[in-house]
C-alpha cells in the first residue's frame, strides 16, 4: 500500500480511534448474542422437544407448559426507546396518504421495526376506503405474529380500521369524537406523542408534543368525556396537560405550574430554599402519579416535585380546576 | 471468577488477579486484536501490552465493566500497532471496514483535535442509543469489534446482504445525525 493510500485510510483510522471511547454499556451489550440468533435456538429446541413428545406418544401437561414458558423467555420483544423521525419516516418525504404501496412494501419486509412502524402507520389510511380495506387484509396476519408488540399493534390498528372501536385504549368522547396514540407503549416511556382524534367519520392528527414531552404515558378522559387528560413523560420527567377539544383549549402544563406553586406556598409559610430550577434540556425529576378525576372539571394527581438541583424533594398532592383554573397542593401523607 | 473478583484482586495487587482475566478474556482479546492485526505476533504482543497496560491502570481505576474496559485497551493498542504496520500486514477486511468508516468521518478530524476527540463519542454514542439494539449491536460488531459481515450475518441469522444494506443505512443514518449536530461530515 503506498503513502496516498494510507493517507486515505486516516480519516476512517482516526473516527475507528474515536469510537473505542463510547459509553461502556454499548460495548457490552453489543458483546451478548444477537436476539434473532437465540430466537432460532429456542426454536430448535421446540422442534426437538416437539419429536420427543411425539415419539413418547406421551402428552404432558407440565412439559408443555414448562415448554411454552421456555419459548415465552426466548422471544423477547424487540427494543425501541425513541421513534425517531428517520424511522418513522421510512424513506426519505414519505406521505402514508400519497405513497400507501411503501407501508404494504414495509409490511412485507424481513425486519419486525419496518413492520412495526408500517402497521400503526397503516391506521392513517383510515380515510381511503379502498385502501382500508386492503391494509386490513394485509394485517390479519400480524394477529398472530410472535412479536408481541407486532400482534398489539395489529389488532388495534384493525379495531380501528375495520370501524369496531372496543379497543379499550380508545377513548370515546362526549361529542362522539374518539382520541387514541399510535404505537401504543412501544418504549419502556410510553407510546408516541402525536394523538389522533376520528371525529364524523375522519382521522385527523389532532396534535403532538414536542421535546422534552417525548412520550403519552395516559389518555384519561374525564367523566363527562368533555376534556381529555393527558399524561406525557421525557426520560426523566413527567407532564399532565387537559385538552378541551370542544372549544378548542389546552390547559398550561400542571406539574410545572402546581411545582413553582408549591415552592411559593411553602416560602410564605417559611421554607425558603426550593429552587424551581429548570435545565437545558427542560428535565425537571418531577414524577406523576395516580392521575385521576376527582369530578366533571378537577383533575388530581400525586407529585414528587424535585427542586434546587434535586436537593429537595417533596410530594404533594395536586387537585386542579380546569373551569376556574384553580389549584390546591397539600402535602402527602 | 466474576468481574468484581478479578477487579478486587488487581486492586490488591494480586498477580492471580492477571491469571484469572487471561483466564477468563483471553480468547475474546485475541479475537478482537485479531480483527484488526494480521499477524499472529502483533496480535500476541498487543494483548501482553494490554495486560500490562491495565495492571498499571487498576488501581487508581476500578471500572465497573471490565470486559468493556479490557476490550478497550485492545483495541486501541491494536489499531495504534496497525498504523505502524506496513501494508503486507493489514487484513483486507479491516481495510474495508475502515473505507466504510471513512465515509463519516468528520473533516479534519484528528487525534489532535481535542473537541472532536470529546463531542464525537458522545454524539455516536447517542446516535446509537436511538437505534434499534439489533442496529446497536450490528454497528458495533462491525465497527467496535471489526468481526466480518460473513462473521455478523452468521452469529445474527441475517444474510449478508441485509447485513450490508442495515450497515449502509446506518452510516447514511449516522452522517445526516453528525451534520444535525454540527459536524463537517
Amino acid at each position: 500500500m503506498n503513502k496516498k493510500t494510507q493517507d486515505e485510510k486516516a480519516p476512517g483510522l482516526a473516527l475507528a480511534e474515536l469510537l473505542g471511547e463510547i459509553e461502556p454499556e454499548l460495548v457490552e451489550e453489543s458483546s451478548q448474542p444477537f436476539r434473532a440468533a437465540r430466537r432460532s435456538n429456542w426454536l430448535n429446541l421446540y422442534k426437538g422437544l416437539a419429536a420427543v413428545l411425539a415419539l413418547a406418544l406421551v402428552l404432558s401437561c407440565s412439559s408443555l407448559a414448562w415448554a411454552m414458558n421456555e419459548l415465552k423467555q426466548g422471544n423477547q420483544e424487540f427494543y425501541l426507546r425513541a421513534l425517531s423521525p428517520e424511522l418513522l419516516a421510512l424513506d426519505e418525504d414519505f406521505s402514508p396518504t400519497e405513497q400507501p404501496d411503501k407501508l404494504f412494501a414495509a409490511l412485507a419486509a424481513d425486519d419486525v421495526y419496518y413492520q412495526y412502524i408500517a402497521i400503526n402507520r397503516l391506521v392513517e389510511l383510515y380515510n381511503n376506503p379502498e385502501q382500508k380495506a386492503r391494509a386490513v387484509d394485509a394485517l390479519q396476519p400480524f394477529l398472530q405474529s410472535e412479536e408481541p408488540k407486532l400482534a398489539d399493534a395489529a389488532a388495534l390498528a384493525l379495531d380501528i380500521l375495520q370501524e369496531n372501536f372496543q379497543d379499550s385504549r380508545l377513548c370515546h368522547m362526549a361529542d362522539g369524537s374518539i382520541f387514541f396514540t399510535l404505537f401504543n407503549d412501544y418504549s419502556d416511556y410510553g407510546s408516541h406523542n402525536q394523538i389522533w382524534r376520528i371525529k364524523d367519520g375522519r382521522l385527523e392528527q389532532y396534535t403532538g408534543f414536542c421535546e422534552p414531552l417525548n412520550y403519552v404515558r395516559k389518555l384519561l378522559p374525564s367523566p363527562d368525556g368533555r376534556l381529555l387528560a393527558v399524561e406525557l413523560g421525557s426520560y426523566k420527567s413527567n407532564f399532565v396537560v387537559i385538552l378541551d377539544f370542544i372549544d378548542g383549549y389546552c390547559s398550561s402544563e400542571l406539574v410545572g405550574t402546581s411545582r413553582a406553586l408549591w415552592a411559593v406556598q411553602l416560602a410564605r409559610q417559611g421554607q425558603d430554599g426550593r429552587l424551581a430550577d429548570i435545565r437545558s434540556d427542560h428535565e425537571t425529576y418531577c414524577s406523576v402519579d395516580n392521575l385521576r378525576w376527582l369530578d366533571n372539571n378537577t383533575l388530581a394527581f400525586n407529585g414528587d416535585f424535585a427542586y434546587s438541583h434535586t436537593d429537595f424533594f417533596d410530594s404533594v398532592q395536586v387537585q386542579y380546576n380546569y373551569r376556574t383554573d384553580e389549584y390546591l397542593l397539600s402535602a402527602q401523607e | 471468577m466474576d468481574d468484581e473478583g478479578i477487579v478486587a484482586l488487581l486492586w490488591q495487587r494480586q498477580e492471580s488477579g492477571l491469571a484469572e482475566l487471561k483466564m477468563k478474556y483471553d480468547r475474546l482479546c485475541w479475537q478482537t486484536a485479531h480483527n484488526i492485526l494480521a499477524a499472529p505476533d502483533d496480535v500476541s504482543e498487543c494483548i501482553n501490552d494490554a495486560y500490562f497496560q491495565l495492571w498499571q491502570l487498576i488501581p487508581p481505576q476500578r471500572p465497573r465493566r471490565l470486559a468493556a474496559f479490557l476490550l478497550k485497551v485492545v483495541r486501541n493498542l491494536a489499531l495504534k500497532k496497525y498504523a505502524y504496520n506496513n501494508a503486507q500486514k493489514r487484513r483486507a477486511d479491516f481495510v474495508l471496514s475502515l473505507d466504510e468508516l471513512a465515509e463519516i468521518a468528520p473533516g479534519g478530524l484528528t487525534p489532535e483535535s481535542e473537541l472532536d476527540r470529546e463531542r464525537l463519542p458522545v454524539a455516536i454514542s447517542s446516535f446509537l442509543h436511538r437505534q434499534s439494539r439489533l442496529n446497536r449491536q450490528l454497528f458495533l460488531r462491525r465497527y467496535w469489534y471489526f468481526d466480518s459481515v460473513a462473521e455478523i450475518a452468521a452469529q445474527s441469522a441475517l444474510s449478508q446482504g441485509a447485513v450490508n444494506v442495515r450497515l449502509c443505512r446506518l452510516r447514511s443514518d449516522l452522517k445526516a445525525y453528525l451534520q444535525k449536530e454540527g459536524f463537517d461530515v
